[in-house]
């Protein structure tokens, strides 16, 4: 987690970056070479799939909306402004394409 | 799994880590991105999709977006980019607000942008942004200087919108009808872009038929590479 926060820091231009290399030292020696490439690849990956999918204003899938339903708010995911855009997919929990919903069908 | 030892300095990455099937994927991914950003694209030109690059690498110490970033609303600055060599001011400002504060965007701003720019050029930057944020923070990630930019090609723009694209609910058109999850047709309106998206997507993280097994066979376990995920969209504010 270190070193995904470090590395967000580096490539997102935050004043306080952190010691990165002493976190991917870290991380190297905990799991090895090939997976600090791995984690740099997913780092790397979901800094383009936030800007991808807030660039364009996606709804959140049904799917999603529904499974994570219990906890978003908790975790204070429902006070990002992203949220805004899928207010219109927020279906009365008692309809019907709300309790079809099955977010395995998204990428299966 | 068998791994060997590479050279890969052109895609960036430690020359001396040992790679597999998967690694390798990431690279020629990261190499076919590269080399397309550099070429027309539907509603862009090369020289107008490497200028874009330049811009998200600015961005990221640019004294106006780092303003706009630190204020309570980003609309309390009244500053603009200016116009670049290539890209007008509504592109450079797209560019920018793209790569520096993605969490805060709203359709409004959107609708203004797509308003000057239409929504294909306004889709195609926020798609090029994406790849030049993933390309740059993966040789970020690992400590390597950035690589040069690639020299833009000449050629003009296809200038053509697919016909199976509409209004689904975001601010942009994308593709009708069934499909899998709304990530996967986030740039379908600028296909020549969403061709290099789509592999780096699946080289990095989906792997094809891969992201439905919960235990990957991979350095990193399926649980830590979602933990990764989630902190990296839950840093960048993103709901989605």
């Amino acid at each position: 987690m270190k070193f995904a926060e470090s590395a967000n820091a580096q490539t997102n231009g935050a004043p306080d970056a952190g010691d990165a290399e002493a976190d991917r030292s870290a991380l190297r020696a905990a799991i090895g070479p090939l997976a600090v490439h791995e984690a740099a690849a997913t780092v790397a990956i979901f800094n383009g799939l936030v800007r991808a999918a807030d660039g364009t204003g996606i709804q959140l899938d049904l799917g999603v909306l529904k499974a994570s339903h219990d906890f978003r708010s908790e975790l204070g995911v429902d006070s990002f402004a992203g949220a805004a855009n899928s207010a219109s997919v927020a279906l009365d929990e008692l309809s019907p394409e709300w309790r079809d919903a099955d977010p395995s069908k998204l990428f299966g | 799994m068998a791994t060997e030892k590479v050279r890969h300095d052109k895609a960036g990455g430690d020359p001396d880590v040992g790679v597999d099937d998967g690694m390798r994927a990431v690279f020629a991914a990261r190499q076919r991105a590269r080399v397309g950003i550099a070429a027309p694209g539907d509603w862009t030109t090369g020289p107008e999709r490497v200028e874009a690059w330049e811009h998200v690498r600015d961005a990221r110490s640019n004294a106006l977006d780092r303003s706009r970033k630190e204020s309570i609303s980003p609309n309390a600055i009244l500053d603009r980019h200016a116009n670049g060599r290539e890209l007008n001011a509504v592109d450079v400002e797209i560019v920018h607000r793209v790569t520096s504060d993605p969490g805060r965007l709203t359709q409004a701003w959107a609708d203004e942008a797509m308003s000057e720019i239409g929504e294909e050029r306004y889709t195609e930057l926020v798609a090029v942004t994406a790849i030049a944020q993933s390309l740059d923070t993966f040789e970020a990630a690992l400590g390597l200087p950035l690589s040069p930019l690639p020299n833009a090609h000449d050629g003009a723009p296809t200038r053509q919108r697919p016909d199976d694209v509409g209004p689904i609910g975001a601010w942009v058109s994308q593709t009708q009808g069934p499909t899998r999850a709304n990530v996967s047709r986030t740039f379908s309106l600028v296909p020549t872009t969403n061709v290099l998206w789509r592999e780096l997507v699946d080289s990095h993280y989906a792997r094809g038929h891969e992201f439905m097994d919960m235990c990957w066979e991979r350095a990193l376990s399926r649980p830590q590479t979602e933990l990764v995920a989630a902190r990296t969209t839950g840093l960048n504010e993103c709901f989605y």
